[in-house]
């Protein structure tokens, strides 16, 4: 005991050094380079900005295409989220319900998008769009591409919440009488309710930030948020007003993770076990 | 309330015969215990007469209808499951009242029934809990209750106390069986737990291999065991191989086993020549007596508290004697002997 206690105070100092450097920083300096004021240059001599104002926020808000991006981000992922959830319900079902030869292997080739690098995807989910015609709508190309490359987490997650549905509950519905409704209601749902808010969260938040697919499919026209800072990371490199759009892009996330994860927490696990 | 009968059902999974053609009538208002070790066959049986398994071949008539492949959210059983199987987010209320609302029936015929089941289970305090801050034994009422509530024509078992203390399950035990009577319910249950089965049953299907191995009131099953199987599973039993000498009267024999010659008194003759035998270590009798007397030495002595029970040594076979106040110790000698009518023929010898 009296070994593990400098040992455990020498790693708790270790991973709060980590964090500051990781995540604090880095958050820190964007907070202080959104609010640079273009009066005066924050330059290398200064710990922090000499003025600072909303000016570039404002900037941002009227100059660029910020509001149809961010209008085109938060539309996309809540569909992402929800279309890829339903589409990944059948697969996950009978890789987590049903017993056939091959299973295993079946789960592991479900997970095989997630090799692919994402501009891969892209190049040739877009030029399999024109082949097929299908370019009328950018909106509906991007959800689908955000689907396809997100299912495999959504089929990964789900497969285990359909694993913790517990048959004993199913029997004990169907003994009771209940239709094939009541029985989704009373033993599936509660156990896959965990499941179901973490592929929400997890696709919404791919979705989101997602870069590549939203590039080469929906530019010059359809913006979202990560093409924006891209462009304003590109050739108009200006450092301030990226900063604004990193952030952006980060406070709803961080706000939504935050939410679910109390969601997820209220999901008591004795609730899904059935034993207290 | 309903008899359940069952013809010729059979149940294999791919090369395992489960259950293996078996055939029986439970009666209206019967309490039937279906017993057996693991693997014997009998939870798959439930699990046919509920509807969660379709039988390989077989019948399986509810009230003179054949049900075999009606679902089970169609048929009138209902099963207290093992694992109680309530539903963790329901309270108690809702996990009562579950069965009712998906039959339909109207919301104050539902509070009347359920008010009838709490009284009689003493849930009344718990109905706004949730299932997991109530102990097992109240988990347990509640499973009962939920099956109990539906008024099923059949209500099925599955080793419901296995999960309960030895305190508890005595006492559970003993309010199952009043529910049963009072609501003359048909009952089917299933067990490994000998005591459990000879306590509460009017009959005991004894279970083996899965085939039906004997068929018998408690009393029955114990005292006239038809095989080895059931009186070695029943209780505690000496069992030994024998050859049939000589008869002498009615229904006496004499008979040559490994711990001497024997006579037997027995309403029922032989099966063959060369059988085996069982007596009933509580049915010996310490002391010389003029038949069957024999002695032994005692290889292991247990005090069990109303009685003392004896591992004892006959020329190398091992036989159990369980006596009261018995003074001997290990490595004594003793005699006793064993009442011709205490004997019981078994199976013969293949």
């Amino acid at each position: 005991m009296t070994h593990t206690r400098p040992l455990n105070r020498l790693l708790m100092i270790a991973l709060l050094i980590i964090c500051t450097i990781w995540l604090v920083i880095p958050f820190g300096m964007a907070v202080l380079w959104s609010l640079v004021d273009p009066a005066e240059p924050w330059t290398a001599e200064r710990l922090l900005p000499p003025v600072m104002s909303f000016h570039r926020w404002e900037y941002m808000w009227t100059n660029s295409s910020l509001k149809s991006a961010l209008f085109n981000s938060y539309t996309l992922a809540p569909c992402a989220a929800v279309l890829t959830l339903l589409l990944s319900i059948p697969t996950a079902y009978a890789l987590g319900r049903i017993q056939f030869p091959g299973r295993e292997t079946m789960k592991l080739v479900a997970l095989l998008p997630l090799v692919v690098p994402a501009f891969v995807t892209a190049i040739f989910f877009t030029s399999l769009l024109y082949q097929m015609g299908l370019t009328q709508s950018r909106f509906a190309a991007i959800l689908l591409a955000h689907a396809v490359i997100t299912m495999p987490y959504a089929i990964r997650i789900m497969t285990v919440s359909f694993e913790q549905v517990r048959q004993d509950h199913i029997n004990a519905a169907r003994d009771m009488g209940a239709s094939a409704v009541s029985r989704w209601k009373v033993a599936y749902l509660p156990a896959l309710k965990p499941g179901i808010l973490a592929t929400l969260l997890i696709v919404f938040i791919q979705s989101i930030e997602e870069f590549a697919i939203a590039f080469i499919v929906g530019s010059p026209n359809f913006t979202t948020i990560p093409t924006l800072l891209y462009s304003s990371l590109g050739q108009d490199f200006v450092r301030p007003n990226a900063a604004v759009l990193s952030l952006i892009l980060v406070v709803p996330n961080v706000v939504l993770m935050l939410f679910l994860e109390r969601l997820l927490k209220s999901a008591n696990p004795a609730m899904s076990s059935g034993k207290g | 309330m309903a008899s359940i009968e069952v013809r010729n059902l059979s149940m294999h999974f791919s090369k395992f015969i489960a259950v293996d053609d078996v055939s029986f009538k439970v009666e209206d208002g019967e309490f039937v215990t279906l017993l057996g070790p693991s693997g014997c066959g009998k939870t798959t049986l439930l699990n046919l007469l509920s509807g969660f398994l379709t039988p390989t071949s077989g019948q399986i008539v509810l009230d003179e209808v054949d049900i075999t492949r009606v679902p089970p959210e169609l048929r009138d059983t209902a099963m207290c499951f093992q694992s109680y199987a309530l539903f963790p987010h329901l309270s108690v209320q809702e996990n009562l009242s579950f069965g009712l609302r998906q039959q339909g029936v109207p919301a104050a015929a539902r509070l009347d029934r359920i008010a009838k089941v709490t009284d009689q289970l003493d849930l009344k305090a718990n109905l706004q809990k949730l299932p997991n801050q109530l102990s097992g034994g109240q988990q347990q009422r509640v499973a009962l209750g939920r099956a109990l509530a539906v008024r099923p024509g059949v209500i099925l078992f599955d080793e419901p106390l296995s999960n309960l203390d030895a305190k508890l399950r005595e006492s559970v035990r003993y309010e199952i069986r009043s529910i049963q009577k009072q609501y003359g319910l048909t009952a089917i249950y299933v067990t490994h737990d000998q005591a459990e089965a000879l306590a509460m049953s009017d009959r005991v299907f004894v279970m083996n291999g899965g085939r039906v191995e004997q068929v018998g009131s408690p009393e029955t099953i114990y005292h006239q065991p038809a095989t080895s199987f059931v009186a070695d599973f029943i209780g505690a039993a000496n069992i030994l191989e024998a050859e049939v000498q000589s008869q002498s009267g009615d229904r006496q024999w004499q008979i040559e086993t490994p711990i001497g010659c024997l006579t037997v008194d027995a309403s029922d003759p032989p099966a063959a020549n060369r059988l085996r035998v069982c007596w009933r270590p509580e049915h010996g009798i310490e002391g010389g007596a003029s038949v069957n007397a024999l002695s032994a030495k005692v290889h292991h002595r247990s005090f069990q508290g109303n009685f003392t029970d004896l591992t004892l040594d006959l020329d190398g076979t091992s036989q159990r004697l369980q006596v009261p106040n018995s003074t001997v110790m290990d490595g004594d000698g003793i005699t006793f002997s064993i009442p011709p009518h205490t004997l019981h023929f078994l199976e013969p010898i293949q």
